[in-house]
């Protein structure tokens, strides 16, 4: 018995990223992607979304019951009783073809040009902090149809400028390639005119959203609420996510 | 059948010197040869040059200890625990030199090295602040399509010195197999220069032969093959065990504290 649990904003962003799956889709997630993975089981199990399900823990189709959130979302123990292995290498090759669908993304500077960067905050031979690296983001970035980038909402993460270009987003929207980014409090849609502001959680002021960004975004006259998972999808979050290592990633 | 290749960890070690270019199996926290990366530690080896694509727990541990001097790699992470706590600290502090690479150029790097070729074209990256970084440094360059003058990139091969890659199992020859994931591993194994083999199990030809497995290692790459029962951990090991993430996690909180190297001697050079 899963005892019911209240939901917060990081299980808004999965619901949130698990309506961007298409039926249809060619979709992969890589390292450090507990969110993502938690939004495609969500996007197969509450929305039952056809898709292809492709993973840093090289399971190709893993039976999505079976699969538990990690502290490492290539764990190969996470992602079980796949079809067999696709190594990682053969989703760069089908991406550089243009048949990877979506992906996401983390970053912890995205700016008003869709940039992301995962590199360094400051200079990059001497850096104020030594960030990860972007792993596939900049080879990734101009070859993939959709990118979901996820990211907290604040001023130093939402930025005008980001210290580096890891992600080269102004190519994205140079070539009109889709580029979204989801954070802790709403949905915003790069375009030619800069970010727009689509939706927002329920429980958030539109203005607030805004003003919570050090970059300018826009706001959509079609701008939309996002409302939370229902109880039995928060049922299906919990039950795959049992400790609740989502919540430690630092989006409420 | 070449002659045997079987030999102890320490051996194993000898074949990497000083100043050398170094890869090892896995990512983050999924099949490091920690075994061996513990003798490496042991032996006191420095001016390593680590080279890897998504490293995390070996490659910690080893900046830690003082062995590597520069790291190329797409991405190091501790994943939900956070920043890889030495690397971080060793590069802001401008001790270990940072060589951002990126997923798809590392694999065509590596790719390049196993075939014996001096670069491969890829397609993405361009428009990355990434490209300036690498094109000072002589690693990629931005190239024109010689057949449709389209900007391209080319990246120059990949071939560390040694490959340090851990297997499943393997004969006394090098012929092994990774079961599970394999990453770019089977790439490393061919674009290296040496290749040393860690291996849960040790098993006779007649077993490879028997069940026809699909080699991911042959004595023709291989160097040195070494006997490493549960030389993962605290990495996880498809079909074997599972992740420590217990370890894991007091060891990223240690070396957070600035104790790693206390750490790495109780739990890793006193196990092996």
């Amino acid at each position: 018995m899963v005892s019911q649990i209240k939901p917060r904003p990081t299980d808004y962003m999965i619901k949130c990223m698990a309506e961007l799956i298409n039926d249809g889709d060619i979709v992969y997630h890589g390292l450090a992607s507990q969110i993502p993975v938690l939004s495609m089981i969500l996007a197969r199990e509450a929305l039952g979304k056809d898709f292809i399900w492709l993973s840093v823990t090289e399971a190709y189709m893993p039976l999505p019951e079976t699969i538990r959130s990690y502290p490492s979302s290539g764990d190969p123990f996470s992602e079980k009783f796949g079809v067999g292995i696709v190594p990682t290498y053969d989703v760069f090759d089908l991406a550089a073809q243009g048949r990877i669908d979506l992906m996401f993304f983390g970053a912890a500077q995205v700016d008003e040009n869709g940039n992301t960067n995962l590199s360094v905050i400051g200079r990059y031979d001497k850096p104020k902090v030594r960030l990860p690296g972007g792993a596939a983001t900049a080879y990734l970035f101009p070859l993939v149809k959709r990118i979901v980038v996820w990211a907290r909402h604040d001023k130093r993460t939402l930025v005008r400028r980001v210290d580096f270009v890891t992600g080269q987003g102004w190519l994205r929207i140079k070539k009109g390639l889709e580029l979204l980014l989801c954070t802790n409090k709403g949905l915003i849609e790069y375009t030619d005119k800069g970010p727009i502001l689509k939706a927002v959680f329920e429980y958030e002021d539109v203005k607030d959203v805004i003003e919570n960004a050090s970059m300018k975004i826009n706001t959509s006259n079609k701008l939309y609420y996002l409302r939370a998972p229902n109880e039995k999808e928060m049922k299906i979050i919990q039950y795959h996510d049992p400790l609740g290592l989502r919540y430690k990633l630092g989006y409420g | 059948m070449t002659s045997s290749k079987l030999m102890k960890p320490e051996e194993a070690v000898d074949l990497i010197e000083d100043g050398m270019s170094i890869t090892v199996s896995g990512i983050t926290f999924s099949r490091n040869p920690m075994m061996l990366v513990s003798y490496i530690i042991k032996s006191g080896k420095k001016d390593l040059y680590f080279i890897d694509r998504e490293p995390g727990f070996a490659l910690d541990v080893l900046v830690a200890s003082g062995a590597v001097n520069r790291i190329r790699a797409s991405m190091v992470t501790f994943e939900l625990y956070g920043l890889a706590p030495s690397v971080r600290r060793f590069v802001e502090e401008g001790k270990v030199e940072f060589i951002e690479d990126t997923c798809g150029a590392f694999v065509a790097g590596l790719r390049a090295g196993a075939q014996g070729i001096p670069f491969m074209p890829v397609r993405g990256v361009l428009g990355s602040d990434l490209v300036k970084l690498h094109e000072r440094l002589g690693t990629w360059k931005v190239m024109k399509d010689p057949f449709t003058n389209e900007e391209i990139l080319a990246v120059r091969a990949i071939r560390p010195d040694v490959a340090i890659i851990h297997v499943n199992y393997s004969d006394e020859y090098g012929n092994a197999v990774i079961e599970g994931p394999r990453y770019e591993d089977e790439l490393k194994v061919r674009a290296a220069k040496k290749v040393i083999i860690t291996a849960e199990k040790i098993v006779p030809t007649d077993y490879i032969r028997k069940y026809e497995c699909p080699l991911s290692a042959t004595a023709i790459h291989v160097s040195a093959v070494v006997w490493a029962s549960k030389g993962a951990w605290p990495t996880a090991m498809h079909n074997c065990y599972e992740a420590d993430y217990s370890a894991i996690e007091s060891y990223y909180n240690e070396a957070k504290k600035g104790n790693a190297i206390s750490w790495i001697e109780r739990n890793l050079l006193s196990r092996w």
